[in-house]
């Protein structure tokens, strides 16, 4: 078969079938091979191709003197672009084939890694930055920054994505985590110097980070397909809405100047790099194929975030015993 | 409920009773024990310094703690179920040098840190799961929980570990399952035996 079929794990029912591979591609309305997005009947293929058109190329004007991002990142008109580039971006991507085999076709459901050429090629690319640029410039500075001023920076960083775990946890009724997330915000951003210093985390009291993509799964949304953003690395599709809704709503995205967001998004890049550097290597160690391996990783440790850590990391295997 | 209920059920009950028999106090005792045993060991061969000396005292701690080829035929997953006899063979003896060779040099990070046991659970009728936090020289902590099972010698083997949520036969099985629907079982022997003699240079 050699029809790329993403059902039920991409946007809702929006896509109920997507054919995307470029050898598909030519027998597709809507498509032209080479990944063009031309015009067509569908009125479903329409609108996409009139939200890719009129959001994707940037028609939005720019809104002078609010940017800002997740981990600082962009500004408002690239954010508001955000959805309408991923659905251009889903839309020209390769797929996987799907298996006729009954236990290929079982594993290749199980796997939900639909769009995986296409994600190695991004997959690639991440680790191509990651050794050639974030990793020098973030073993320089966890060689020669003093560790109590890396614990700052990484201190202020955390405390600057609180509001953000405040509202999922009341999103999610997690009221305990709320309150001691709203608690670590004020004590840190006052006494701790704006956050400079975690003052409850030496007490032992330490918040739970949440996002609105463990939200979505706690509201029961199926994670969707396996994704690899660029820059950003392993995602899946609940994810990526998540940090969309999560940048919208986070205070500083409204807040800071362009420039402030672009330093805030570098420092919490090379902070977190030189946090996981060791463990990254560790993961490649002897991999037989670290793209599958990053994969496996992300899911698990998104499952365990989901539930608050008490996932059973070896439940994995009852159906397969079964 | 009426009589006539509980007299048609009682004798399944019954037998069910005898059937199960459920991982007592002792049995978490005793898979506590190993673990604080075998680990204590692993962090020991883990503290000496690179070479062959440290890489035969690996080897020797996973063939007397590790059920390998019960981990190797659950790394496979699924392709278990449709692999040959001749395949499972060379694949199962790839994999067992795979892990000494690999995990002697990933679990070389946790050198200097130190084991505390903290508390141990039934999975199942027959998997124990013992959690132990290790604390880096410099105060981190991580939580490692060890899943165990007795084999039919009576023996404790672990089966699988989780390094703060993230099970290593879960990972291996992900990770396998591509290169397998890719180049067959055969294959992926090929490619951890090719891996095994770089890694091993």
């Amino acid at each position: 078969m050699t029809l790329c079929r993403i059902q039920k794990m991409m946007w809702g029912k929006i896509l109920p079938q997507t054919i995307c591979s470029r050898s598909d591609a030519v027998n597709w309305p809507g498509y032209r091979k080479g990944g063009v997005l031309t015009a067509s009947r569908n009125p479903r293929l329409r609108l996409l191709r009139h939200a890719a058109l009129t959001y994707g190329a940037g028609t939005i004007p720019e809104l002078p003197g609010i940017g800002g991002e997740r981990d600082g990142c962009m500004s408002m008109s690239r954010v508001m672009r955000m959805p309408a580039v991923a659905t251009v971006v889903l839309l020209v991507v390769a797929c996987a084939e799907v298996p006729d085999d009954p236990v290929e076709h079982e594993i290749f459901i199980e796997t939900n890694d639909p769009l995986e050429p296409t994600n190695r090629t991004v997959f690639d690319f991440d680790v191509t930055l990651l050794d050639h640029a974030l990793s020098p410039v973030a073993l320089a500075y966890r060689d020669h920054v003093p560790g109590p001023v890396r614990d700052g920076v990484s201190n202020v960083l955390d405390n600057l994505q609180m509001p953000v775990t405040i509202l999922n946890s009341g999103l999610q009724g997690d009221f305990d985590n709320m309150a001691e997330a709203t608690s670590s915000f004020f004590i840190n951003s006052t006494a701790g110097i704006a956050g400079l210093f975690d003052i409850p985390a030496n007490s032992g009291r330490k918040p739970r980070r949440e996002d609105f993509g463990q939200t979505l799964a706690v509201w029961g949304m199926e994670e969707g397909p396996y994704l690899v953003l660029p820059l950003v690395g392993p995602s899946s599709a609940r994810d990526t809405v998540g940090l969309g809704v999560d940048i919208m709503t986070d205070p500083l995205t409204w807040l800071l100047t362009p420039a402030w967001s672009y330093v805030r998004t570098g420092a919490a890049t090379i902070d977190s790099t030189a946090r996981e550097h060791d463990r990254i290597e560790v993961a490649r160690q002897g991999s037989i194929d670290f793209y599958a391996t990053a994969r496996s990783l992300y899911r698990q440790n998104r499952a365990r975030e989901i539930a608050n850590g008490v996932e059973d990391p070896f439940g994995f295997d009852d159906t397969f015993e079964e | 409920m009426g009589r006539h209920v509980w007299q048609r059920i009682a004798p399944a009950l019954v037998l069910a009773a005898l059937l199960w028999t459920p991982v007592n106090a002792g049995s978490l005792e005793e898979a506590t024990d190993f673990v604080a045993q075998r680990a204590e060991r692993l962090l020991d061969i883990m503290n000496r310094p690179p070479g062959s000396e440290r890489r035969d005292s690996f080897a020797r701690w996973i063939a007397s703690t590790v059920d390998h080829d019960g981990m190797a035929n659950r790394a496979l997953g699924r392709y278990l179920e449709v692999a040959t006899d001749a395949e499972l063979r060379a694949y199962t003896d790839a994999f067992h040098n795979y892990i000494i060779v690999t995990y002697e040099r990933r679990l070389a990070t946790f050198s200097g840190y130190k084991l505390k046991v903290e508390r141990s659970r039934a999975l199942n009728e027959s998997d124990i799961v013992v959690r132990t936090t290790i604390g880096s020289p410099d105060g981190a902590r991580t939580i490692v929980d060890f899943r165990v099972s007795n084999d039919n010698g009576g023996q404790w083997r672990l089966t699988d570990f989780a390094i703060e949520g993230l099970s290593m036969v879960k990972t291996l099985r992900d990770e396998f399952a591509g290169v397998i629907r890719r180049d067959g079982i055969d294959g992926l022997t090929a490619l951890i035996e090719s891996n095994v003699s770089e890694s091993a240079l």
